[in-house]
């Protein structure tokens, strides 16, 4: 593949003699060095959960403390959990059972409680660290089009919260922090084939996964990509038909967008194959009983007519299979890679009404899956086939936006800002809140609201986040951070120039564990 | 001269901020005036278009080229029709033809459906396709349309029925009629909340106006985000750097000046309410009460009326965005994106924007004589583009566009009575991304701006969806039509004994028709020899294996 993407790149500049300039290097070449595998030498995935539509995660951590319950239950007459629909939780540094989760998070509870899950409290988008007055203020530190979902979902899979004002180039705008990761994450892979895509998407937003020069793989949420034969297996037409069809798209016609989109085939071609194989082949490295143990743990235990829909928990499952032949070593028959991002999403979490009956099997199914998935990768870690390229994996969400605290006349909440993310895995530094739980109180001053109706003006921002997770894959230098996430300096240093708390002035959260 | 003024153009065409350098009028070197080659460049007159010629023509302004197969006279949308009729007189054709029938909200027909009924069997191509491009522009979606238990129909459909048949009335006619009519659609007043848009609350306090339908107006529908010169490239201030086309401050006089517009209905709501049933029937309703009748001020220095009527603050703010100078190249430069190329020259984009601006009467956004200004365009015409700009010229067929040509290059008997051929066209588009008409955000299925990969600088808009599942997903459309049952099963049956049965003679007329001429010796080869390869052992599956490899090949995919 390597002399294909360089063909491919000596083809378009061929065919480019009329620009000025010659296409621009990828941008890992030259600084293929910078991110390490000193973090973890072995394979490290970070899978992306997206929230469509908007989370309200005000009911996903609770506090317990009497007044801010009580401030809680006011803002939420019908939508507000009340304690027989809770479990308290012990998070570390605070008094014990100061905060709950609701039942329907059982299972994430679980691992909270053991230390393998932790929230990152009203996180959000932000291109410089904001008070209440530099928000009423507005101007272009506010993050543009608030509210709106496809804005903010693009704020989050792109960690850039002012697209049009920001003087940063397109190529940044259009893409998203889970590819921008990959293009500096490529040096580290040495995988067979070569140059196999770091990002998976089985769902959620595909700009999360779209870099500037690394493009992902992007699958149907059933895990499949293949092209279709006229019989099965392959017949002797149907493999003439491929070859030809491989051999058809060599010929561009000297044009740029010939070439672009032959590209495109190619790596659809050659990897979907290559990951097919390596899928079964991996998977067949594993014991029959670790494969029946994790097809296992994505079998729902509710009635069928409860899960039919659910579509979180197949998706993770295919994450599963994706993460086995990547981590699997080339000896093995798998794609030998260190570093993975993968994405998936569901939703509908735009729960304008009947929020109380519609959030509580949404989160019926998020804590199924993250469990589920869980399990699988603990079981993994302890593989004898990955040899040292057994897998570490750390599970993250991001939502649209939080819910507005005071409920609306439908039993339902609106668009609002800052909301509670959360991380999942073995390498968590777990049982824990990181940032700030905002102030309920919406009758005071609202230092923490845009307005009265409870939205939060997020104390953390999505680059932080963003920031961890990158830097626990491997992503190491300022120029790394930089591209990646490009608001992420001015942020801290406007933090610390105006004073803000301690949170503000990290680069980073502390939500992992030191390797 | 026009040869001369297309090279330096494109040799500027991605550097340059001004069209018109000194180059444009000086003689090429001579090795350039070589590489030209006369004959493939000599200027085809708009009446006596070459087969070559039209079939591109039919390319930019139809769902697909078609074949009169031996019906005269020759059926509109045909290549023979163009033929003989030559460009100008065809478009003439085109912009008298009107739908068949309008979009129906309460039919039982998918929308979609009614979209790729109509885009493979019409005879209003060219409207049709003008309206899915300003769908893609004006944008609204089907899935932004939230039922409501109050209206007695589908709110949905109906919504975007009605929307669609706007677009598909406005796709030839004046660019400011267009705007107002959008601005009080119902299902644009939904979609971006212009409905109910109230500057009051229920205690009659001042209240900032939602600003979404005013922002998304002014970046996406007029003015893009940066100011322009006429020919599409951004203007530049004295330091060299670019200019918004507009600010916050103006997004706010904008929501202000188009504030208090609700639904239908029999009476305005008292001020700083709202009325709650949608009237997805008829255009949004003037409630003076939940309007701010304060001056505003607009783009350019210019200001509403202090005091005046929502009617009038709405004209206004409309004159005012549509008399703006980044309109022309910004609306012009889109639909030669979306009929012709991806990244056309400066000089392209200023020679239509230049009739936006004024159609030779004096009227300013006259779309009839925009489109046809793109259409018979130097660029666009030819029985190929023009020989120095073909190595960045074209645009990939976006999903919709690749489904409808396939079929109308194969021409199969559709049976709509007892099937439902077009929901199977839409769903096979759905599969590549592009699921009409449910666009998933107000920026469309892709952006005008989406970079092409690997080609620094150029755009490749169509190219923000293709990735490897949905580029699997076009192959697997057609293999899906070819092998399977599925085409006919949906009402769609191919006569493949239409197509030469020689292995010679098919992929001479695969390169005469599909590709217009283009076919290069090199691929010609690749389908002789995969034919001739003993394992496409029938005649049917090496007819099959060449148009899979045809309609797949990158000479195919990029409309050229």
């Amino acid at each position: 593949m390597t002399t294909t993407r360089r063909q491919f790149l000596r083809r378009a500049t061929q065919g480019l003699g009329f620009l000025a300039a010659a296409a621009a290097l990828p941008r890992w070449v030259g600084n293929a060095h910078a991110a390490t595998l000193n973090g973890y030498s072995g394979s490290r995935v970070a899978v992306c959960v997206f929230l469509l539509g908007g989370n309200d995660s005000n009911n996903i951590l609770i506090p317990r403390e009497a007044n801010a319950y009580a401030k809680y239950l006011a803002a939420r007459p019908t939508l507000g959990l009340k304690t027989d629909q809770m479990d308290l939780i012990n998070p570390t540094d605070l008094a014990a059972g100061s905060f709950a989760l609701p039942k329907t998070l059982s299972k994430l509870r679980a691992h909270f409680e053991a230390g393998r899950a932790a929230f990152v409290c009203n996180v959000g988008p932000l291109v410089l660290p904001l008070t209440k007055a530099d928000y009423l203020a507005g101007g272009t530190s506010v993050p543009e089009n608030l509210f709106s979902h496809s804005d903010q979902q693009d704020a989050w899979a792109s960690a850039l919260a002012n697209p049009g004002s920001s003087a940063v180039t397109s190529d940044i705008k259009v893409t998203g922090w889970g590819g921008r990761t990959a293009d500096k994450l490529h040096g580290l892979n040495t995988s067979a084939p070569p140059d196999y895509p770091e990002v998976t998407s089985f769902g959620g937003k595909p700009r999360f996964c779209a870099g500037v020069d690394r493009k992902p793989m992007m699958v149907a949420p059933d895990g499949t990509l293949a092209f279709r034969t006229v019989t099965t297996p392959a017949s002797d037409f149907d493999l003439l038909q491929q070859a030809a069809l491989a051999d058809v798209m060599t010929a561009q016609d000297g044009n740029v967008l010939e070439t672009g989109y032959a590209g495109i085939f190619t790596t659809a071609q050659t990897f979907s194959a290559a990951r097919a194989a390596a899928r079964d082949a991996a998977w067949a490295q594993l014991p029959q009983a670790t494969r029946d143990a994790i097809e296992g743990y994505f079998v729902p235990t509710l009635p069928p007519e409860d899960t039919a829909r659910w579509t979180l928990h197949t998706q993770l499952y295919q994450v599963v299979r994706d993460l086995v032949a990547g981590a699997m070593p080339v000896s093995n028959a798998g794609l030998g890679l260190k570093r993975q991002v993968f994405s998936v999403g569901f939703g509908s979490f735009d729960t304008h009404q009947n929020q109380d009956v519609d959030q509580p099997k949404l989160l019926e199914q998020l804590d199924f899956a993250l469990d589920a998935f869980q399990q699988a990768v603990t079981l993994l870690e302890t593989q004898a086939a990955f040899g040292s390229n057994a897998p570490q994996a750390t599970l993250f969400t991001m939502s649209d936006f939080n819910r507005t605290l005071l409920e609306n006349g439908d039993s339902g909440t609106d668009h609002a800002w800052g909301g509670h993310a959360i991380v999942l895995g073995n390498r968590v530094a777990g049982r824990k809140l990181y940032g700030t739980f905002p102030n309920l109180d919406l009758s005071g001053s609202l230092d923490g609201s845009t307005d009265e109706r409870g939205r939060w003006i997020p104390t953390l921002t999505v680059e932080q986040y963003g920031w961890t997770l990158a830097s626990w894959l491997g992503l190491n230098t300022a120029a790394e951070r930089d591209y990646v996430f490009p608001n992420l300096a001015g942020y801290v240093a406007d933090a610390v120039a105006r004073s803000f708390p301690a949170q503000a002035r990290k680069y980073k959260v502390g939500f992992m564990l030191a390797d | 001269m026009l040869r001369r003024t297309a090279l330096a153009l494109a040799l500027c065409a991605t550097s340059c901020t001004q069209a018109d350098g000194p180059s444009a009028t000086e003689s090429p070197p001579p090795e350039q005036q070589e590489v030209l080659g006369r004959a493939e460049q000599a200027a085809e007159s708009l009446e006596t278009p070459s087969e070559a010629n039209s079939i591109r023509f039919l390319e930019q302004s139809s769902f697909g080229p078609k074949l009169a197969r031996g019906v005269t006279p020759a059926p509109v949308g045909t290549v023979e029709r163009v033929m003989s009729q030559g460009i100008t007189q065809s478009l003439t054709e085109q912009f008298a033809l009107q739908p068949a029938a309008p979009y129906d909200g309460e039919s039982a027909q998918d929308l979609g459906s009614q979209f790729f009924q109509r885009a493979v069997a019409g005879e209003d191509q060219l409207r049709q396709r003008v309206a899915f491009a300003l769908s893609q522009i004006f944008v609204v979606s089907q899935n932004g349309i939230p039922e409501s238990t109050r209206t007695p129909y589908s709110d949905s459909r109906v919504a975007l029925a009605g929307y669609l048949n706007l677009l598909s009335q406005h796709a030839f006619g004046d660019f400011r009629a267009l705007l107002e009519a959008v601005t009080k659609d119902p299902a644009m007043g939904r979609y971006l909340d212009m409905a109910n848009n109230r500057a009051f609350d229920k205690q009659g306090n001042p209240i900032d106006p939602n600003e979404n339908y005013a922002r998304e107006m002014l970046q996406l529908f007029t003015l893009g985000t940066d100011k322009l010169n006429l020919d599409g490239t951004p203007a530049l201030d004295a330091n060299g750097n670019r200019q918004r086309a507009y600010s916050e401050e103006q997004v706010k006089a904008f929501a202000h000046a188009l504030s208090g517009w609700t639904w239908n209905a029999t009476a305005c709501p008292a001020k700083g309410a709202a009325i709650s049933t949608p009237d997805y029937k008829n255009p949004l309703m003037p409630c003076n009460d939940n309007h701010d009748t304060s001056s505003q001020v607009l783009l350019r220095g210019v200001s509403t009326a202090a005091g005046g009527t929502i009617t009038t603050h709405l004209n206004q703010a409309l004159n005012n965005v549509f008399n703006d100078p980044n309109v022309p190249p910004f609306i012009s430069k889109q639909l030669i994106q979306h009929l012709v190329t991806s990244n056309p020259t400066p000089a392209y984009v200023k020679r239509v924007a230049t009739v936006f601006k004024n159609d030779g009467t004096g009227a300013r956004g006259n779309l009839q004589a925009v489109v046809r200004a793109i259409l018979e365009d130097t660029e666009a015409r030819g029985a190929q583009p023009p020989l120095a700009l073909r190595p960045g010229f074209g645009h990939l067929r976006p999903p919709a566009l690749f489904v409808t040509q396939v079929v109308r290059w194969l021409d199969p008997t559709l049976d709509t009575a007892t099937k439902d051929p077009g929901l199977k066209l839409s769903n096979w588009s759905r599969t590549m991304n592009q699921w009409v008409p449910r666009a998933p955000s107000v920026f469309s299925y892709y952006p005008p701006n989406a970079p092409l990969p690997g080609a620094d600088g150029l755009v490749g808009p169509e190219f923000a969806i293709l990735d490897t599942a949905t580029l699997t997903a076009r192959a697997n459309f057609l293999h899906e039509f070819l092998y399977t049952s599925a085409a006919t099963n949906a009402g769609l049956t191919v006569d493949y004994d239409l197509l030469p049965s020689s292995n010679a003679e098919l992929v001479a007329y695969l390169g005469r028709y599909w590709l217009h001429g283009t076919m290069a010796p090199e691929l010609e080869q690749k389908l002789l020899t995969a034919m001739g390869d003993s394992r496409a052992n029938s005649l049917i599956r090496k007819k099959k294996l060449a148009l899979y490899l045809t309609f797949l090949s990158p000479s195919f995919q990029i409309q050229r």
